[in-house]
């Protein structure tokens, strides 16, 4: 490759493809083969919610009023404007326009570590009153209302599991955006001359959006099972 | 027809679509009205609304809250797909790709079917087989030692229930 014979020449179009149409698409498909995965890995969970939502509705229904549906929708709304900073990363990207990827990217940052810091807010409460799942489990009964307390332990181990997987997917994110953002800064030729590094990492992060659209409502907003009483979500 | 790979590509767009950044406000805008309405929808017991008026059972109006909230979430993953993603402009390959994620979610929930199903068990006449005398008959949730099938001493395929 004529980058690596003459140092500082720089070609996007690699010399495997025809052209940047056909090269774009090669990383776009490869990138939702990954995602595809993905889905699944997280699908088997939602599965497995699925089950032990359908056999526990009334236990579930108590246990989810330990969540705060406020801290959830404040998550919910900063990762669609993370999202979209996001997506308008990529078009600064694409007009090879430097300090508009970087100031977006900070922004995508700044929603993520926000994001985080209401999670280990939410977490931190939910340890304090002994609902992490476990040999520590000992919820204080009287607020699950007659609840059956394994029922609540396993609502409680699959909201971790999942909102914990996601949260990983937050961190890696984080790590993934912050390189492509030193990139940026340092002006590398592999991001400021090809946006596809940058439309990649972002198809990544709309993911995990995607992720906390369904999380939100099947954790946070469960509508109430059993008649009798007028209140919704909480 | 193929260009020379040491031609350094410098056309207008480099393969792909700019689009107008009123674009993108406009989907962050609906998905934040969708999102609004997932909670307003949630915080009404549609149950309870239906259960006077209409003589429905609470359970109706419960599961038409769930399927706003799974709906509304399904809207919002079109839309960030779509237009986020632009797989709305993406070759049909990286249509067909995007799309297959999805496409497995309901194989995947398809299992819902074993759920279903084994409620029936066991069906007492599946095992009145008398042609393969090593049948061990296969039961799920039965207390143990329960025999299906008298006479068999074979009980090493027996499920025990608290795997179910």
């Amino acid at each position: 490759m004529s980058h690596a014979a003459h140092g500082d020449e720089f070609n996007v179009l690699k010399f495997q493809y025809e052209d940047m149409d056909q090269q774009n698409d090669s990383y776009i498909v490869g990138m939702w083969t990954f995602l595809v995965t993905e889905v699944m890995f997280f699908g088997m969970l939602f599965l497995t919610y699925s089950f032990y939502r359908a056999n526990y509705q009334n236990d579930w229904f108590k246990a989810h009023g330990e969540l705060s549906w406020q801290l959830g929708g404040i998550n919910t709304a900063n990762l669609l404007f993370s999202s979209f900073l996001m997506a308008t990363a990529v078009r600064q990207a694409q007009l090879k326009n430097r300090m508009g990827v970087l100031m977006r990217l900070g922004g995508v940052l700044a929603c993520a570590f926000v994001f985080l810091g209401i999670k280990y807010v939410e977490y931190s409460e939910k340890y304090a009153h002994h609902l992490f799942p476990g040999p520590g489990f000992a919820p204080e009964v009287s607020h699950f209302q007659g609840a059956n307390l394994d029922h609540v332990q396993l609502f409680f181990g699959l909201y971790f599991a999942m909102t914990g997987l996601h949260g990983v997917h937050v961190l890696v994110g984080i790590l993934v955006i912050g390189a492509l953002g030193m990139m940026w800064f340092k002006g590398k030729k592999i991001v400021t001359e090809d946006y596809i590094p940058t439309e990649l990492v972002g198809l990544y992060w709309h993911f995990v959006d995607i992720v906390w659209i369904f999380l939100y409502p099947l954790f946070y907003l469960m509508p109430n099972p059993s008649a009798g009483s007028g209140g919704g979500s909480h | 027809m193929a260009k020379s790979p040491l031609a350094a590509v410098h056309d207008d767009h480099g393969g792909h679509h700019i689009h107008a950044n009123s674009m993108y406000v406009k989907t962050a805008g609906i998905l934040a009205v969708f999102m609004v309405l997932t909670i307003a929808a949630a915080q009404i017991d549609i149950g309870h609304i239906l259960t006077k008026p209409l003589g429905l059972s609470h359970q109706v109006g419960y599961w038409v809250n769930n399927v706003i909230a799974v709906g509304i979430a399904g809207v919002k993953t079109y839309i960030v797909v779509m237009y986020f993603m632009h797989v709305k402009w993406a070759s049909s390959l990286g249509k067909l790709f995007a799309l297959m994620g999805f496409f497995f979610i309901p194989v995947l929930f398809s299992v819902w079917t074993d759920f279903y199903f084994r409620q029936h068990e066991p069906v007492a006449h599946w095992y009145n087989n008398d042609y393969v005398e090593s049948a061990t008959p296969r039961i799920i949730g039965s207390t143990d030692g329960a025999k299906i099938n008298p006479g068999e001493e074979g009980t090493q395929n027996r499920i025990p229930k608290s795997v179910w």
